[in-house]
């Protein structure tokens, strides 16, 4: 059952429906709060680098800041691309990891395709890891990520900094980017939770189901 | 109404005396720091983990200071021992973290260490005899037993997986560690502080906890529309201490009834036992609430002065105790206006009961105390 469903039935439960719809008669029952939710999108392909230090690995800016100008302002960066006219319109960084991002999204089918991208500076001893990806009803993707301690066995310092980097191509386009969201959770424990038990039982006992 | 500074003008009664001797208590304790030395012994002071992240989430778990070292007089002694446990549990989640992150891979241990939790737990409960002088004083003296067996198995249930690498999440290795730990040390604590000698009174506690589920449902038959309808049974709106007695009525007495169906049907026939005793006098206690209600027997607007008279017939009802052969049953009836009646007056102290939440539980806790001797007399002429 999907939120909304679940949300509407709440409601009508509790009479919330006819609170939020403002106005109705008495005998008419509000219909459910008019909310899509953003769908769940399966990646085609991810890609992910780590570089040590605070490093800019992609930039919309004209000009690549220099490390030093590595401000709180670039500490985090986000895109959604969803043409080579797009993608041209963006700037690299010099690293290897950096290349490998731009030749993800450069060799990506636009006519098919789009990419998420992000960019975000972590304590040596934390990786970043990708939850899930959603799209939601403007077609605008969203990356949701989390924040987990590395293996005990790799050497790092807390107060070391690398930069990790994710292309996430995503299986449908469109014809311009319009916005993207990214959500990061402070640890990757998350509830163990199963998805809603989703099913459709038809109300009514006609033969035809209708 | 200021019934914060209301507060400072009355006194809790005492709690309850702890369900075991001091000295089995700290038995108990001594077996749990010897078992927390031995595993934090196991961890250096400064371990050498590469990941300086996970080196300091090991010590932020290591435990800083240790529980009091003596037990308090009353009933909390149990909490003390509770917190032993819970220190016992996180060293070994310490040693859990030191192990996993250095390359130990426990999965096995762990898998053997809670099937035989698993095992001994059965065993526990399958040949509890509730041993005791009579059947009264065995329910007494178990219903803390069964608490212990309760927390043992709720602590050795899976709730998170022990990580299939666990190097690279030590903390969470730690974590089960340490849970499966405090199931050991509550299984423990149960098997050590059992009642060791008297009679067999599983039969007796079995039958009667059955047959009390009826005296309980007779005793609540009348009650139903109140509960089921709440206030639209009166056929008017109830205000201000009407509202909040009637509330806090219903309210008790729907999660007595439930704590003594859950025990029943989860053969903790001792705590059924006492959790339908307090339930039988939440019942009448519902009674007398509708039937003073009906009577306009209550202020609509407490002043200070129907607080005090509230406070102190509460402090005659709860101290005024009889010395009857089954002063433990009562004294466990009425435990719950004894925190009740504690209850209310720090939370009049921290501003969260105005005069009529204060009127209404100082009176709602008399009322509950009035109502024991009668359960308590009950109870043992049924569970003879």
């Amino acid at each position: 059952m999907s939120w909304s469903r679940r949300n509407a039935l709440s409601a009508l439960a509790t009479g919330f429906a006819t609170v939020v719809a403002g106005c109705q008669s008495g005998d008419e029952v509000a219909g459910p709060p008019d909310e899509p939710e953003p769908d769940a999108v399966e990646p085609t392909e991810v890609r992910q680098v780590r570089v040590d230090g605070a490093a800019v690995l992609f930039t919309h800016a004209d000009t690549l800041p220099t490390p030093d100008e590595t401000s709180n302002r670039h500490r985090r960066a986000s895109a959604h691309i969803a043409s080579g006219t797009e993608f041209e319109e963006y700037r690299w960084g010099e690293t290897p990891e950096a290349g490998q991002l731009r030749e993800f999204v450069e060799t990506t089918d636009f006519e098919e395709r789009s990419v998420y991208l992000l960019s975000t500076v972590v304590d040596a001893c934390h990786e970043v890891r990708l939850v899930s990806m959603q799209r939601d009803p403007d077609d605008d993707p969203s990356g949701d990520f989390c924040h987990t301690v590395r293996p005990a066995d790799v050497a790092c310092d807390t107060d070391d900094e690398d930069t990790v980097g994710f292309a996430v191509r995503l299986p449908y386009t469109v014809p311009s980017s319009t916005g993207h969201g990214t959500g990061m959770s402070g640890d990757c424990r998350g509830p163990d939770r199963p998805p809603a038990f989703e099913a459709t039982v038809v109300p009514r006992n006609r033969s035809d189901g209708s | 109404m200021d019934t914060r500074s209301l507060a400072a003008e009355f006194e809790p009664v005492a709690p309850p005396e702890a369900p075991f001797t001091t000295a089995a208590l700290t038995e108990r304790v001594r077996a749990h720091e010897q078992r927390a030395s031995e595993l934090l012994a196991d961890v250096p002071a400064d371990p050498s983990i590469p990941n300086e992240a996970v080196s300091e989430q090991l010590g932020a778990e290591r435990p800083e200071t240790t529980p009091a070292a003596t037990p308090p007089a009353d009933e909390s002694a149990m909490r003390w021992l509770d917190e032993w446990r819970g220190y016992r549990s996180r060293a070994a989640t310490v040693w859990g973290i030191y192990r996993a992150a250095t390359g130990t891979d426990d999965s096995s241990l762990v898998a053997e260490r809670r099937h035989s939790v698993r095992q001994e737990l059965g065993t526990v409960r399958a040949d509890i005899s509730y041993l005791g002088p009579d059947p009264v004083a065995a329910v007494v003296n178990h219903a803390p037993i069964e608490d212990l067996l309760r927390e043992s198995h709720s602590a050795v249930q899976p709730r998170r997986a022990f990580p299939n690498d666990p190097i690279t999440a030590p903390v969470r290795a730690g974590d089960v560690i340490g849970r499966i730990e405090r199931a050991r040390g509550a299984l423990a604590d149960a098997r050590e502080l059992a009642p060791a000698d008297g009679e067999t009174n599983w039969e007796t506690l079995a039958r009667s906890a059955g047959r009390l589920r009826h005296s309980l449902a007779r005793t609540t038959d009348g009650l139903e529309p109140y509960v089921q309808r709440r206030t639209d049974a009166f056929g008017f709106e109830l205000t201000g201490t009407d509202h909040w007695l009637f509330r806090e009525g219903v309210n008790t007495l729907e999660h007595q009834r439930r704590d003594a169906r859950e025990a029943r049907d989860d053969g903790r026939y001792a705590t059924a036992i006492l959790e339908t005793g307090v339930a039988l006098v939440s019942a009448e206690l519902l009674s007398a609430v509708v039937t003073g209600i009906r009577d306009e027997q209550y202020p609509d607007e407490p002043s200070a002065d129907d607080i005090r008279e509230a406070a102190a017939a509460a402090r005659t009802a709860l101290t005024d105790r009889e010395t009857t052969a089954d002063a433990g049953l009562a004294e466990a009836l009425r435990r719950p206006a004894v925190f009740r009646q504690r209850g209310v007056i720090e939370e009049m102290a921290d501003g969260y009961r105005d005069n009529v939440k204060a009127y209404a539980g100082f009176t709602h806790a008399a009322m509950h105390a009035r109502g024991v001797p009668a359960a308590t007399e009950y109870i043992s002429t049924q569970v003879p």
